[in-house]
């Protein structure tokens, strides 16, 4: 392919059942983009002094913890989640009571319901 | 050092308790009622030193919040100024030399940075009309930065 065909190919546009794909509408979008967030970042407080603890990120005037040593739970990212279905999750929590007979229970019990629909279906 | 655009308009504080009795704070908070508003001059009360012009301290500096207070200090963007409210953040007042307090607020704070720009509001406590006025005291302080005084 040479220099030609390979700028038609990018200039055209791909269509199919989903849309269409431009690359230079998409190189576009993304410098509209860029043009935005530098906007953003130059409209911010420019009168920190750098290498000072001004650039520091604040925690409430406590030193920072370590990064490496610092542990965050994956609950932080999915409580609003936990929250919205706590009704479910509320009725799952009580069944995961630990005990294995319990657990044998509610197996034998889905086992036999899934067995008399397969039956009754089949009859 | 050239002072943002932003304090033509509005001058936003953060309020930092250093071992107040409480008495100050209650009075800053007063300072914030619709009848003192002080948010119709554009003074506002941020959540964070990072948006902060001006530091409203009250308290005199316990050994436990000496550290927390040199931090919020450095960590305040520049320039800034230390509105000091309340007589213990200005001689440490009734708890003077007593064994679990720093010192005063205002000479802690010239400890960190000798250039460090405070107004001191006494009063016990002092009354949100002198708050306010020690705030005006410290956004005139940033403007003679500008030059423009």
């Amino acid at each position: 392919m040479d220099m030609e065909d390979f700028l038609k190919e990018l200039a055209s546009s791909l269509k199919s059942g989903f849309g269409f794909w431009n690359p230079l509408l998409i190189l576009l979008a993304f410098g509209v983009a860029l043009l935005i967030v530098y906007y953003f970042w130059r409209t911010g407080n420019q009168s920190y002094q750098r290498r000072t603890m001004q650039t520091q990120p604040f925690f409430s005037g406590n030193a920072l913890p370590d990064p490496v040593k610092g542990h965050v739970p994956a609950d932080n990212l999915f409580w609003g989640f936990k929250h919205a279905l706590r009704g479910y999750y509320q009725l799952a929590e009580r069944a995961h009571n630990g005990l294995l007979n319990d657990y044998a229970a509610w197996f034998v019990v889905v086992f036999a319901f899934i067995l008399i629909a397969i039956t009754m279906g089949g009859a | 050092m050239a002072l943002p655009k932003a304090f033509d308009k509005s001058l936003w504080v953060f309020h930092l308790n250093a071992g107040s009795c409480n008495g100050c704070d209650i009075e800053i908070v007063a300072a914030l009622t619709p009848r003192y508003d002080v948010e119709r001059f554009g003074i506002k009360l941020v959540g964070s030193p990072k948006h902060a012009d001006v530091l409203l301290a009250t308290g005199p500096v316990t050994r436990s919040v000496a550290d927390r207070v040199k931090r919020t200090y450095l960590q305040t963007p520049s320039p800034k100024a230390v509105v000091v409210v309340g007589n213990c953040g200005s001689t440490t007042g009734v708890y003077h030399d007593t064994y679990n307090v720093v010192g005063p607020l205002g000479e802690f704070i010239k400890g960190i940075d000798p250039n460090a720009i405070i107004v001191y509001v006494p009063g016990c406590p002092a009354r949100p009309e002198a708050i306010i006025f020690g705030v005006v005291k410290a956004w005139l302080a940033l403007e003679k930065i500008r030059g423009n005084l």
